[in-house]
């Protein structure tokens, strides 16, 4: 009976905070849909058939590592982010005689909640789109994926099991947040402020150092075997660059344009640079995420544009000639040699240009 | 026997590095009688906010003791001090802490609702405190519809649904204007009729007027007390001013 007063709490509370809680909830959801989705296709039996089948398989899994990775980061920050919201609220139950391990079991609810709801609708989804997501791959990569099935237990098992182990997570941090709402910063209301953020300057030197690096990186490399090597190498530099920059970077600009006096006491760049100045050590982890992500899908898409299109060129490098037939033995050599016309014309075409190579010769001379 | 006993209560503030102490209560020692209605007051640093915070079990005392009902605060676990003040202690706060997304009806029935009430007595309590404190028409608005005064009463609704043996008021007055905060006092003297024990920090003489008694705090330690008496609420509004004024001109010659 007591357990489910928190519960039903925990219901009300979604319900009643469902503007912050929707955008939540749609973006685990999505983020199940496409962690299902990879994991799906990589499980798929009918991708050992195919040809090409394990380089596939070994790009999908570096895929699913990054989805996860992302996955992990996004729902901590947006988790965080409503947390934050909600520590008023928080005290003033802990004011109103709610045990801090009860305000804990409602925040358990609430996520328990949100996780059954995105796995359900989030597999649902995944489940329902399969046949279409066979249909974009077999469009993208040209070849007759022979994918097989139609719902994978292994795929949903491995979602579930992995989003229960990072809700888990959201939980354990939201208790050790709850531990740290002190009631009486409820009383004393706002009146406690907030302190002008420093200037970082070490930081933001060394953000403009590897956001730098990860750019020259990229600029200098001219060779495709040396450009799978340092692409990972570059993007880290540029990520962490990046939140260097925006965490430290920007709070030590806004600085140097308030120790200009000539700058700063002008009515224009008086009110928005000390906003400013306060709002961007809150919204910086925020911005820099956002930056990231549009890096990144600007990357995805160019490379994966660049490589459909040039996908007939890559086949026009890799196979010159319209038949390749490779012989092992130096006997069958001579009785391919001896019988290559009728071969051909069994097979209806006629040899306008014929090229042997021995692999010892290409090797050795 | 006293429902409310303050003996020697000390309390030192240490800064995060014990560099710098300050000393927010020296020697505070008091008793309030069951269904007293006592006002604070005092200038601001003065430490009633300290008081309170440690009456409302929210802060623990460097010294001294507190006894509601002969029970020591200071004795009461961590983990049950949440149970301690829902099941004893009502709150009433400066801006009012609403919670926004709950209309004024669950806003009141909060407290209830997480004592675990059965429905039949949450509702049997609250019709009566709504008309009471004149919140009937009120009770599915949300707290962004209403007006201050209709808000703070509201939470004095939500510190009254659990019958406290204490109700705490921590400057009720001091978001409201004139017209408002008379009628949020005159609606606190009601509830003083009915006897029910309240304690108020207020800045305001006119809002001490129509206490009981009133607490003058300073530097830290209980400076005088004057009671209503029989005097009418005029008479007793003209010596508390006179005590305020006493209280900061004594500031001066006393050093």
């Amino acid at each position: 009976m007591t357990k489910l007063v928190y519960f039903r709490l925990a219901l009300n509370n979604l319900w009643k905070n469902r503007k912050t809680y929707l955008p939540f909830l749609l973006a685990s959801t999505l983020l199940t849909f496409t962690m299902y989705s990879f994991l799906m296709i990589t499980f798929n039996p009918g991708l050992n058939q195919m040809h090409g089948g394990m380089v596939f398989i070994t790009v999908l899994d570096f895929g699913i590592g990054v989805v996860g990775l992302f996955t992990a980061i996004f729902l901590f920050y947006a988790n965080s982010f409503l947390i934050k919201r909600r520590k008023k609220e928080m005290g003033l139950y802990a004011i109103l005689g709610m045990e801090k391990k009860h305000i804990g079991r409602v925040l358990f609810h609430e996520l328990s909640m949100t996780w059954v709801l995105s796995m359900a609708i989030g597999l649902g989804l995944g489940i329902l789109l399969t046949r279409l997501m066979f249909l974009l791959i077999r469009l993208v990569i040209r070849v007759d994926v022979p994918l097989v099935g139609t719902v994978s237990a292994t795929a949903l098992w491995s979602t579930l099991i992995l989003f229960a182990l990072l809700f888990f997570l959201l939980i354990v941090y939201n208790s050790w947040q709850v531990r740290s709402v002190n009631p009486i910063d409820l009383l004393r209301g706002g009146q406690t402020g907030e302190r002008e953020p420093k200037a970082r300057w070490i930081l933001a030197v060394l953000g403009l150092i590897f956001m730098g690096a990860g750019y020259w990186l990229a600029q200098v490399v001219n060779n495709p075997m040396e450009a799978i090597a340092l692409f990972f190498v570059a993007v880290i530099l540029v990520i962490i660059g990046t939140y260097l920059l925006f965490l430290t970077g920007s709070i030590a600009l806004l600085k140097l344009l308030k120790n200009n006096k000539h700058f700063y006491y002008r009515a224009k760049h008086f009110i928005s640079v000390s906003g400013l100045l306060y709002r961007m050590k809150q919204n910086a982890a925020g911005l820099a995420s956002i930056a990231i992500l549009c890096t990144m899908a600007m990357i995805t898409v160019g490379t994966t544009v660049a490589l459909y299109n040039g996908s007939e060129k890559m086949l026009d490098s890799y196979y010159p000639n319209d038949v390749q037939i490779t012989l092992k033995t130096p006997e069958d050599q001579a009785a391919f040699a001896n019988d290559n016309t009728a071969f051909a014309a069994k097979a209806g075409v006629t040899i306008t240009s014929y090229k042997a190579f021995s692999a010892y010769e290409a090797t050795f001379s | 026997m006293a429902l409310l006993e303050v003996r020697n209560l000390q309390k030192v503030y240490t800064t995060r590095f014990g560099a710098q102490k300050v000393q927010a209560l020296s020697n505070v020692t008091f008793t309030v009688e069951k269904g007293e209605f006592v006002a604070i007051m005092g200038e601001s640093g003065s430490g009633k906010t300290t008081l309170l915070n440690i009456l409302a079990a929210l802060d623990r005392p460097t010294g001294g003791q507190v006894l509601l009902d002969g029970k020591s605060l200071t004795d009461v676990k961590e983990a049950e001090k949440a149970a301690f003040r829902r099941d004893n202690l009502g709150f009433v706060f400066q801006d009012f802490n609403l919670l926004d997304t709950f209309s004024i009806r669950d806003n009141i029935l909060l407290p209830l609702v997480l004592q675990n009430k059965p429905l039949s007595e949450i509702e049997a309590r609250l019709t009566p405190l709504v008309s009471r404190l004149g919140l009937r028409g009120l009770e599915s608005k949300f707290p962004y519809e209403v007006s201050g005064g209709q808000k703070q009463r509201a939470a004095v609704a939500r510190a009254l649904i659990t019958n406290p043996r204490l109700l705490l008021a921590d400057e009720p007055t001091g978001a409201l204007d004139s017209k408002a905060s008379a009628k949020l006092m005159r609606m606190f003297e009601e509830v003083h009729e009915s006897r029910q024990t309240l304690e108020m920090d207020t800045h305001s003489a006119q809002a001490a007027s129509y206490a009981s008694r009133v607490l003058f705090i300073k530097d830290g330690e209980v400076y005088n007390q004057i009671y209503m008496g029989d005097a009418t609420r005029e008479n007793f509004y003209q010596k508390i001013i006179a005590t305020l004024t006493a209280l900061t001109d004594g500031g001066v010659a006393g050093d």
